[in-house]
């Protein structure tokens, strides 16, 4: 070998000088191999260590990736921590079209396990041979998936893919919202999760770690709500209900529900106009529980008083309309009894006595003038006369003329209630307890207006008279509405409502209750009105929701143990 | 001297080679067992996940309420609320402290093993709930 060599060469070198150059030549040429080999085994001995400290880089290739990305969702839980949405892994069926062998026997096999499947839809979507990937079925329950596994068919397999599951089924389904197939947000809290950046695309089943969105609503108090309201339609015959508990401080919404439910997973569902959010996607007349603003309106102003008298014997004409009362006492009332009789003149003549302009200025102090939102998304538009001659200062004195979202009108009772401060309604659990926001009216305004809620329930005479419920100072004002439809309002549609809070003594909570063209009332006998269905229905629902709130009844029971 | 450095370097060379495979194929049995615990991690997620969507769904309150109803449970009425007498809210304001070290034997707490501050005295007033 080379070693061999060099010795030779030198004992060579030593004898004769002659040789002495080709000897020194392949000396160097022995050094450069040697450097050589030196080189490659540093380059080994590096690479050693770059492998010891670093490891190898990752190479993965799925040609599935792209069509296969899903969103990881956080869960979605209660004010109390229950469950209300969440991820869970379920499989998804998907075929190479290229590597299947018998179009005909797929196409067969897996429509008759798989009976949502379309065979023609399956056909068509398999015969494209340039494909590499088509989705056949997507969230299969474990029994379909160990069905289709069983068939043993070339060219198909499965994915495991996040799916969105309501454990609950449709309750707060219209605030929870909805996912797509994707799991991509499309509606609700589910679409501010996206739009908030809380969600992550991810190309498996793993779950997110993200910690999970803690609501406002409570479970125990919304199933009571929409259990109640269920119950109230079925018992006054009415075709929709919608339903709200609200914090007076915080703003945050206890529950919120609108009859008929939506089932979140179930698109079909979120495109039926009956099944829409009557609660902040609809806008509606009220009616007279819009009269609690207006008095509050005569009271902030300085133009009138709660023993100030009217004389509202004579209906009020203006140009080719009569504005009379359904129930005229024959008598001047004072302010008080115009709210506990619920007269429209009376109303009338309060807004009229302030004027369109202060009116208008009122009503957008109390937000009730621009749009408003909230987490799940805009809650539609008021929707306000063209234009406010004197005519529409009356109607929108007793609840007509003016469209409103039944959350942005109960946001507005909550402010003049709780002591005259701002509430901005929120779907989100609130971590510290709520305080007085921006001032809206005077304290005194809101004192008088609560003395005048509590009273029109107590009073014999009160038109909330059946919204008592025993030992909780429910206090609040009715409201028939009637709904507009072809030719005018309609006499036998209407919309009956209660607005009120409880305790009335140092409200907390402000509850809404509506009914949608209901058929009867409490009793049965005699006109159909808001006193006799939206009150009683109250009246049951505080009954119920006010110990799960924690609200304890004054004067009730003095009972031995 | 040379020829020995050269059988020395190859034996490394040699060493090192083998020394890179079984180092590699360390990694890969790692990287499979990582890449397994990670599955199993996933799947275990994954059934709790489920689990707790199960346990919620049986927990709706839309399943419990007639299973309630029909063992005799309602939502509390007002008459199931007890205001403690003006007696026990003179107890209240009457019993001293109980770093007297009298608390556990004060004549007027109901129970004499216990001291006022956990008997139903320091409530007194307020309406307590009763079964």
């Amino acid at each position: 070998m080379f070693a061999g060599e060099t010795a030779v060469g030198r004992v060579g070198g030593d004898g004769n000088r002659a040789r002495a150059n080709p000897a020194m030549q392949r000396r160097r040429r022995t050094l450069l191999v040697l450097a050589a080999v030196l080189l490659a085994l540093a380059a080994i001995a590096g690479q050693l260590v770059r492998l010891a400290l670093k490891g190898g880089p990752e190479i993965r290739l799925n040609l599935a990736e792209p069509l296969a990305r899903t969103w990881s969702r956080p869960d979605i839980v209660d004010r109390n921590g229950r469950l209300l949405a969440t991820d869970v892994g379920v499989h998804s069926l998907y075929a190479d079209p290229r590597l299947i062998i018998d179009l005909d026997e797929v196409v067969e096999k897996i429509s008759g396990v798989l009976p949502g499947v379309d065979a023609e839809e399956l056909r068509r979507s398999l015969s494209d041979r340039n494909r590499r990937f088509a989705w056949i079925s997507r969230g299969l329950s474990p029994l379909q998936a160990q069905r289709v596994h069983a068939l043993g068919l070339p060219g198909i397999a499965f994915r495991i893919e996040l799916k969105r599951l309501y454990p609950l089924g449709p309750l707060a389904g219209h605030l929870l919202g909805t996912v797509n197939t994707d799991n991509k947000g499309m509606a609700g809290l589910e679409r501010m999760l996206d739009e908030t950046g809380r969600v992550e695309a991810v190309q498996g089943p793993g779950r997110t770690s993200k910690p999970p969105l803690r609501v406002s609503i409570d479970v125990g108090v919304q199933y009571a709500l929409a259990e109640e309201l269920k119950q109230a339609s079925i018992r006054y015959t009415a075709s929709a209900a919608a339903g709200l508990v609200l914090d007076v401080l915080s703003g945050e919404i206890i529950a919120g529900v609108s009859l008929p439910e939506v089932h979140p997973p179930r698109p079909a569902e979120w495109l039926d106009a009956a099944r829409a959010d009557r609660l902040m996607a609809g806008t509606y007349e009220l009616g007279s529980i819009f009269k609690t603003l207006t008095v509050a309106m005569a009271l902030e102003g300085g133009t009138s008083d709660l023993d100030k008298i009217y004389d509202v014997r004579q209906p009020i004409v203006v140009g080719a309309y009569t504005i009379k009362d359904p129930y005229p006492q024959g008598r001047p009332l004072t302010v008080r009894e115009i709210f506990l009789h619920s007269s429209n003149v009376g109303a009338g003549m309060l807004a009229l006595e302030l004027g369109a302009e202060r009116q208008r200025a009122f009503l957008a102090r109390l937000g009730l003038m621009e749009s408003m939102r909230t987490e799940a998304g805009p809650v539609a538009a008021p929707q306000l006369p063209a234009r406010w001659g004197k005519i529409e200062t009356i109607t929108v004195g007793y609840g007509h003329g003016l469209a409103v979202a039944p959350l942005q009108f109960a946001a507005a009772v909550a402010a003049l209630v709780n002591g005259g401060t701002k509430v901005t309604p929120t779907l989100l659990a609130k971590v510290e307890p709520g305080s007085h926001g921006e001032r809206l009216v005077a304290a005194d305004t809101s004192a008088k207006l609560r003395e005048i809620m509590r009273l029109n329930v107590t009073n014999a005479h009160g038109t909330g008279r059946h919204a008592d419920a025993e030992g909780y100072r429910v206090g609040g004002k009715t409201g028939t509405a009637e709904m507009p439809g072809r030719g005018g309002y309609q006499e036998k549609s209407v919309i009956s409502s209660f607005v009120g809070a409880f305790p009335m003594d140092a409200p907390r909570y402000v509850i809404l209750v509506s009914l949608f063209e209901p058929q009867s009332g409490e009793g049965g006998a005699g006109r159909i009105t808001a006193g006799v269905n939206a009150a009683p229905a109250t009246a049951r629902l505080v009954e119920r929701i006010a110990p799960l709130l924690g609200v304890l009844p004054r004067g009730a029971a003095v009972n031995q143990p | 001297m040379l020829r020995r450095l050269n059988w020395l370097l190859m034996l490394a060379t040699l060493a090192a080679a083998f020394a890179l495979y079984a180092v590699k194929y360390d990694t890969r049995r790692l990287e499979a067992r990582v890449q397994a615990q990670e599955r199993a991690l996933e799947k275990a997620e994954n059934d709790v996940a489920i689990l707790m969507a199960e346990r919620t769904h049986l927990a709706r309150p839309e399943r419990l309420e007639p299973l309630a109803r029909l063992i005799g449970l309602a939502p509390v009425t007002p008459a199931q609320y007890l205001r403690v007498g003006p007696t026990a809210d003179a107890a209240r304001t009457l019993s001293p402290p109980v770093e007297e070290g009298r608390g556990g034997g004060d004549s007027r707490t109901p129970d004499g093993a216990t001291p006022p501050t956990t008997g139903p005295s320091p409530q007194g007033g307020e309406e307590v709930r009763k079964r």
